[in-house]
């Protein structure tokens, strides 16, 4: 069944409030979402005043200052900086996104919180197993048994089909912002991973269009996309997923 | 299976568009029609066609909606096809009910 509200131990209490000693000019203030499994306590709200001329303009910039000179305790992802790697997503003022390539410059007031419907294992770092478990039953890989002498070849006019797909940097904010996901997460593949099995399907050297389809012709695998479109408005790489499984579909119902 | 289910609930969901506007357009007139007016016109053989078809559509495309909807919520497998099966049984009955209130309306 749907839930509508939170399991009692998901519920979010007050946390702490770090503040300077002297109020800063130019003030931010972040709450951050914080669980510690070790605790054997609710989830709780942290709050930090901070000095926005002290860090850089980004979201990733406002976690690190604070976890390297307020809070050492916080735990996030990230590793590239430049919106490739994809391990920074959260949600950022209500919406899914990379924090490092989100300009927060202007922002005085950010609330940050893991992506949601996942399991968290600490602070703003979700359980992904389950997403790329998703994403590899549906073979993201070249299917060809011919074994050229070079390169398999494509046209210009094939590769550019790719565009636009091959940019994903699976970082689950359109899975995690999609409330059909979200209800049957067990079930339904969501958009990152139906994003990429159409990727392979379209790629002209691949030989398993067929099985690929066949594979995904399935009630709750593919069929579970109402077409409500959170996933491409959230995307950070500015994808469209709801569009690649829109063709997904309609490859189907003309086979 | 899964694709023919989107695929009718998109084709039914086309036709209800057309059978729609004309049943609006048919009850901003029923003030000026008398009583007999009216049910001449739903036991005229037009009538009972367009009767019995928009039935047929509204209900197929109701079922499949609830259909989904009840996949979406219910996850317990045997609720859910249990529920699933109540729904079509409701629907095949309200069919039913169309067809026989058109006989009778027919009848009198
Ligand atoms: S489609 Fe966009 S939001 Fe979804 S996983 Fe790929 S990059 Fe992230
Ligand atoms: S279009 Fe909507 S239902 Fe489909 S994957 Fe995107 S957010 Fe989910
Ligand atoms: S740190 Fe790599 S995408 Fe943000």
């Amino acid at each position: 069944m749907a839930k509508f509200t939170l399991p009692i131990n998901s519920r979010i209490t007050e946390g702490k409030t770090f503040k300077p000693s002297v109020e800063p000019k130019n003030r931010l203030r972040v709450d951050i979402y914080r669980y510690n499994p070790d605790l054997n306590s609710n989830p709780y709200l942290d709050t930090y005043i901070l000095d926005k001329d002290k860090f850089g303009p980004m979201g990733l910039d406002v976690l690190l200052y604070i976890k390297n000179n307020v809070d050492p305790t916080l735990a996030f992802r990230r590793s590239c900086r430049e919106g490739i790697c994809g391990s920074c997503s959260m949600n950022i003022n209500g919406t899914n996104t990379l924090a490092c390539i989100l300009n927060v410059a202007e922002e005085t007031h950010l609330k940050i919180y893991p992506l949601p419907h996942m399991p968290v294992v600490k602070d703003l770092v979700p359980d992904m197993k389950d997403f790329y478990k998703q994403y590899e039953s549906i073979k993201p890989w070249l299917i060809n048994d011919s074994k050229p002498d070079r390169e398999h070849r494509q046209s210009q006019e094939d590769r550019g089909k790719l565009d636009g797909l091959i940019e994903c940097v699976l970082c689950a904010c359109c899975s995690t912002s999609c409330p059909s996901y979200w209800w049957n997460s067990d079930k339904y593949l969501g958009p990152a991973t139906l994003l990429h099995a159409y990727r392979w399907i379209i790629d002209s050297r691949d030989t398993a269009q067929k099985e690929r389809l066949s594979e995904l012709a399935d009630k709750f695998k593919l069929f579970r996309c109402h077409t409500i479109m959170n996933c491409t408005k959230t995307c950070p790489k500015n994808l469209n997923p709801a569009k690649a499984i829109s063709h997904i579909k309609q490859m189907l119902a003309s086979q | 299976m899964a694709i023919f289910h989107w695929k009718i609930q998109r084709i039914s969901a086309i036709l209800l568009v057309p059978i729609t506007i004309y049943v609006i357009f048919y009850l901003l007139k029923i003030g000026n029609l008398s009583y007999t007016d009216v049910t001449n016109d739903i036991s005229s053989f037009p009538g009972i066609i367009l009767i019995s078809f928009m039935a047929l559509v509204l209900f197929i495309h109701s079922s499949l909606g609830i259909e989904t909807i009840l996949e979406d919520y219910i996850h317990d497998v045997k609720i859910q096809s249990l529920l699933v099966s109540l729904s079509k049984f409701i629907h095949v009955i309200l069919f039913l009910i169309t067809l026989i209130s058109l006989i009778i309306i027919k009848g009198n």
